[in-house]
């Protein structure tokens, strides 16, 4: 029988673990074995494939055996060899560096726990790094500690034959924070809060705002929503319109989702604040073009707002207050089940103050405008792989007005006019790592929307119910390719009832007042039907290089009709350290005709989805570890565009060039320069005069940074500068006898004029101090007051322009005034 | 349902609040009529069914101070009929026809009734009926030719009447081919001297005449029909002032001239901050005005009533409020005069003038009275 006498062993095939395979295997050989002890021949005896078979065959030609003999002499032999492929070992490897100024931690004490407990241990090094090795792909525990530092738990999972590594930011206990003395540097946990620009891999680039950055531009009040504006390639919006114009999108085209879900607006009444608090939220993800497959229905943007998961360590309570809105908020464990919970609510203080002045100024005028929004979440772990989330989050908002004073231009708005617009949603969230290369988020919600309006004889009541639900899954197919695929259905039942006067031909003059036209009515119910399937490849196939390609098909009831929108992404690294990306990306891009352009008496039949091609190209680089910069190139092809009358005839083009280049926060400070240059451009219908969109701002450049100046006080400024909307001039026209008023001869086509530049100056101080609690609390509460100024040096920016009772003269109709808001925060 | 959106209110909203009190100051006061304006029209019949006689009624005032040439009431001569989108600028290119046809000697299209014919004499001077009121035949076909509108729950014609307050003549103007702008207007206003005069002295105006079927000699009577509003009498401080409706003309009320024995609207000059500057004054519009609208109903599905509102002109002194509401078509009466008069301030010299208030209904509907006005 020969004997081994030199084994090399055999390398763990390179093809198994692309293809995800980790376990021990064994290939059975027949080797034939000369008398010098050489391997002649071998042969698999039971073949496991994989590369096993050929990486056992070329080890087995490598043995070297002390040959058989018989009767002493060495003879040639025959033998079954058993081959075992090991798995490689997987490493887990980290730095621990100081929260804020990436210095690094000695001697941080690094504990790897595995699924069965076992732990094992380590320090780090003068340069703050640690590296366990020997360790079995899996998922571990990862504690890190460090004197004087919160210590930081994770959990890391990590394949055999990987390295996973990490670099962990220790904060400083709370007491170190906020309150430091001149000099120091004081820290602040970091409660991260991520908007992105785009978000990898699935879209083409990504931005992340931290928490600090979301609450304290200045002109924001501090709310996440309103600061997407501040981001390059949207356009700043008129004066108390919540809108969100991305891209030279009409705002109706862009999307709001929460965890998934769609809503149907993202701010309250007067665009003052969003329907959703910057505290309940944990990311923001905004993709302003070409973005994934998982979302349609849309062709501007998309903004996915993400829930916060509440604190599990202990009870916290927030209450915040000022002239806009005052909000309270709590989370923590509930007792010991593994519950989770965050209630948090606000309501509008404007009514409080407006109503009083006007009643007492404006002879009979009362205004009544309130707004709640609300938002409650419980949360459980499922074991270590699984969770689910149950949240229940609305808003309200209404508004009611009496004009004892009727208008002699538009009389049927007088007397009793209101509104009233909310919505809710009840919705349950679950998520489950499978396996290691298999994920699943499914997303169901329940709710309703509602719209009322009333004006005179004319009124707006839609109720619908909003059923939706999201199942995707993520199936990692290789070691560079995923797979991601999931269904996206919405089912919303309606009743309307509705008395307006004909909406306005695109493009083409008013016919004359509203009240003068006799009103249309529509009382309907039915349901809206809209079912989509979305798949997408994400590849690695080499270093720094990633592409995405996707597709989606949308059906919509309404139209009886099926949308497929194929979207391909791909990044190249061309640079490390500092890192240069360039990227690109084309897909199409379609949406439904809004309800009421399908209605059968505000719309019309036979329509299709409008449709949108979209192209960007772009470069980003890292200049250190605080500056980056990006360009990206955008271009938008628009057509079936739905016009009121005509049917699918629209057609549009929006190009432009967006530039950001961002200072990310550090100890002291934080700031960007965001530039715009675009134009956006619509024709109504083939032969038609093509105008300059409504909303389009050639130039957009916001300039916002805020320092930390020492002893709890911080001082920021904003300051905007973008070119006017365009407007239609108005001039000396027509008598109308019916009302009694004077309607004007607008210039064609519409929209041919533009208002002048815009530009403000924004401020915001803030001063916090420290409180303790109580004898034994841990966590200092904080107290802290902010002064919020918009517009500071009174800036009369022009938002269009009054005219006459016979349009013959005109005056400037001027954006926001200066406006301070002062604000109170007390937190525990 | 997606993309609902509070956009639509907000406008509204917006549009109500700043149309009712964030009007920038500075500019001319609307109620002040100091040119040549044109106030209101109304017809004798607001809904009027197919075939009937429609007779409107115009009032204008030259407020100018100084007058080169009188204020003429021009009509012309032609009924629009049932308009594309029932747009009045889509009237134009009907006109522009018209003329056309004229020039060429054409006769007159349809049934359009008084003044149709040769209207462009030379020069391209309109010759077309003037004076305070013109009368026309409502298309016969008005209701059955309009186009079906979904959504509107009686058919309906329309028709507009157009007519022009001219210090002067009016002309046919050249029209840039390349200007495709739809309200384009082929016509100004145009001195002896061939000058094409300015807003000071020329107003376009139209008033749109509804057509329902209405059979009033069923009983009860099929159809829709509607009613001008009645104008009991004009309160002023809290004393009655009477008006009398016009014969012939049942819309045009007069108040007494100040050298009647019941007295005009009569007042001493404004001195700076006197007490005898102000006084409150407004119509008084019986309930049985309020009408009810037929063709609408609310969100519950109740019928609607009109919506009943007036406008103030002065051609001295000024008026606090450019319109008031009178009936709210939800709520009805908006409450005593206390709650519907406007504030009327005196000048500070003497002289006399004219208060107007026109009462409008929310379909067409309208009754006016003039009010000489004395200040002493």
């Amino acid at each position: 029988m020969p004997v081994v006498r030199k084994n090399e062993g055999a390398q763990y095939p390179k093809q198994a673990l692309d293809a995800g395979i980790r376990d021990l295997v064994e290939v059975p050989l027949v080797l034939t074995i000369d008398a010098t002890g050489v391997v002649t021949r071998a042969t698999v005896e039971k073949p496991v494939g994989h590369g096993f078979d050929e990486a056992a065959i070329e080890a087995a030609q490598r043995l070297q055996f002390d040959p058989a003999t018989r009767d002493g002499k060495p003879v040639a032999a025959r033998i079954r060899f058993l081959y075992r492929f090991t798995p490689p070992q997987a490493v887990l490897a980290g730095r621990v560096v100081t929260l804020l100024g990436d210095r690094p931690i000695v001697g941080a004490s690094v504990v790897v726990r595995d699924a069965s407990g076992q732990e094992r241990a380590t320090t780090t090094g003068a340069d703050g790094s640690w590296r366990i090795d020997q360790l079995p792909g899996g998922t571990y525990h990862v504690t890190i500690g460090a004197t004087g530092r919160v210590s930081h738990e994770a959990d890391e999972t990590v394949q055999s034959g990987e390295e996973a590594s990490a670099v962990d930011r220790l904060a400083p206990p709370p007491e170190a924070a906020a309150t430091g003395p001149a000099g120091a540097k004081p820290e602040q946990p970091l409660e991260e809060v991520e908007v992105h620009g785009e978000k990898p891999p699935r879209e083409v680039t990504k931005r992340t705002l931290e928490q600090r950055e979301l609450s304290r531009i200045p002109g924001t009040n501090g709310d996440a929503l309103r600061s997407l504006q501040n981001l390059p390639g949207v356009a700043r919006p008129p004066a108390f319109l919540g809108l969100l114009i991305v891209r030279g999108s009409a705002p109706a085209d862009t999307q709001y989702f929460v965890d998934g879900t769609p809503v149907p607006l993202v701010y309250h009444f007067g665009g003052l604040s969003s329907v959703v608090p910057t505290e309940m939220i944990s990311k923001l993800d905004f993709y302003p073009g070409n973005f994934s497959s998982q979302y349609g229905r849309a062709m501007g943007g998309i903004v996915d707002v993400g829930l916060a998961d509440p604190k599990g360590d202990r009870i916290h309570a927030m209450a915040q207050a000022d002239f806009i809105d005052a909000r309270v908020l709590a989370q923590g464990p509930i007792f010991d089940s593994g519950w989770k919970f965050a209630v948090a609510g606000r309501r509008s203080n404007i009514d409080l103050w407006l109503s009083p002045v006007l009643e007492a100024t404006s002879a009979g005028v009362t205004v009544t405008p309130v707004y709640y929004d609300y938002q409650a979440v419980a949360e459980r772990d499922l074991g270590k792989r699984s969770s689910i989330r149950f949240a229940l989050f609305g808003s309200d908002d209404k508004l009611d007005v009496f004009l004892p004073t009727a208008s002699a231009s538009e009389p049927v708005l007088s007397g009793t006019i209101g509104s009233h617009t909310g919505f809710w949603r009840g919705q349950a969230l679950y998520r489950n790592r499978l396996t290691d290369e298999t994920e699943l988020r499914v997303v169901g919600a329940v709710g309703q929307d509602y719209v009322e309006f009333n004006a005179g004889n004319l009124f707006f009541d839609l109720s619908s119910w909003s059923i939706s639900s999201r199942v995707e899954l993520a199936q990692k197919l290789a070691k560079h390719l995923t797979m991601n695929t999931g269904i996206d259905m919405m089912y919303s039942p309606y009743t309307l009832s509705a008395q307006l006067p004909p909406l306005p031909k695109p493009g083409q003059p008013p016919s004359g007042p509203f009240s003068a036209q006799p009103p249309l009515n529509t009382s309907l119910s039915g349901a809206i039907y809209e079912p989509a399937f979305y798949g997408e490849l994400e590849a690695t196939p080499w270093e720094g290089g990633r592409i995405v390609s996707g597709a989606r098909v949308d059906y919509t009831k309404d139209t009886a009709s099926w949308d497929f929108s194929p979207r391909f992404v791909v990044r190249q690294d061309v640079a490390h350290d500092p890192r240069t990306t360039l990227k690109g990306g084309a897909g199409l891009f379609t949406q439904p005709p809004a309800p009421q352009e399908t209605n059968a008496v505000f719309g019309m039949s036979g329509l299709h989805s409008n449709r949108a091609y979209h192209y960007d190209v772009g470069v980003e680089h890292e200049f250190n570890e605080h500056i980056d910069a990006s360009v990206e190139g955008f271009y938008k092809q628009l057509d079936n565009l739905v016009e009121a009358g005509l049917g699918n005839t629209g057609t549009g083009q929006v190009y432009g060039a967006e530039t950001l280049i961002r200072y990310k926060p550090d100890e002291r400070f934080f700031g960007w320069i965001a530039y715009t240059l675009s134009r956006s451009v619509r024709q109504t219908q083939p032969g038609a005069p093509q105008r300059i969109f409504q909303f389009d701002e050639t130039h957009i450049l916001t300039v916002l940074g805020s320092y930390r100046l020492g002893r709890g006080w911080e001082f920021g400024m904003r300051f905007r500068l973008s070119s006017g909307y365009m407007y239609t001039p108005s001039a000396y026209g027509f008598y109308d006898e019916n009302i009694g008023t004077y309607l004007p001869l607008s210039s064609y086509p519409t929209n041919n004029s533009r208002l002048p530049l815009f530009h403000a100056l924004d401020v915001r101080i803030d001063k916090t101090w420290q409180f303790k609690v109580c004898s034994t609390c841990e966590t200092p509460g904080k107290l802290a007051l902010y002064l919020d100024i918009l517009n500071v040096y009174n800036q009369g920016n022009v938002d269009g322009y009054s005219y006459d009772y016979n349009f013959t003269h005109s005056a400037q109709a001027n954006d926001l005034p200066i406006i301070p808001s002062l604000g109170l925060r007390l937190e525990y | 349902m997606k993309r609902l959106s509070p956009l639509l209110p907000v406008l509204l909203l917006a549009c109500a609040w700043t149309s009712s009190s964030c009007a920038p100051s500075g500019f001319a006061d609307p109620t002040l009529v100091q040119t040549v304006r044109i106030l209101a029209s109304g017809a004798d019949q607001p809904y009027a069914a197919p075939g009937a006689d429609v007779t409107v009624q115009i009032l204008a005032y030259d407020g100018r101070k100084t007058q080169t040439e009188p204020m003429t009431m021009y009509w012309l001569p032609f009924v629009c009929e049932n308009p594309l989108d029932d747009a009045y600028y889509a009237c134009f290119q009907q006109f522009a026809s018209e003329a056309a046809g004229s020039y060429d000697g054409g006769a007159p299209r349809g049934d359009a009734g008084a003044g149709a014919g040769t209207f462009i004499g030379p020069g391209g001077v309109l010759q077309v009926p003037t004076g305070p009121s013109y009368s026309f035949h409502m298309p016969s076909d008005a209701v059955t030719s309009h186009p079906t509108v979904p959504g509107t729950p009686v058919p309906y014609g329309l028709a507009i009447i157009f007519n022009v307050a001219c210090a002067g003549h009016l002309q046919l103007v050249p029209i840039d081919p390349s200007n495709q702008n739809p309200q384009t207007v082929p016509i100004g206003c145009f001195d002896s001297n061939g000058n094409q005069l300015g807003p000071d002295d020329w107003v376009f105006g139209f008033t749109r005449i509804y057509s329902y079927d209405y059979d009033p000699t069923k009983m009860p009577p099929t159809g829709i029909t509607n009613t001008n509003p009645v104008i009991s009498y004009v309160d002023v401080g809290g004393k009655h002032l009477p008006v009398t409706p016009q014969p012939g003309a049942p819309q045009v009320y007069t108040a007494p001239a100040c050298n009647s024995g019941t007295g005009c609207l009569s007042m001493p000059v404004c001195t700076s901050g006197g007490s005898n500057c102000h006084v409150q004054m407004g119509p008084v519009v019986p309930e049985s005005s309020w009408e009810v609208n037929p063709e609408l109903s609310d969100m519950n599905g109740h019928p609607l009533h009109e919506q009943l509102w007036v406008d103030f002109y002065s051609s001295l002194g000024s008026v606090q409020d450019e319109a008031r509401l009178l009936y709210d078509p939800v709520t009805g009466s908006v409450g005593d005069p206390s709650h519907t008069d406007t504030t009327f301030e005196g000048p500070s010299t003497a002289g006399t003038g004219n208060v107007w208030m026109i009462v409008h209904d929310s379909r067409g509907g309208a009754a006016w009275v003039t009010i000489p006005l004395l200040v002493h």
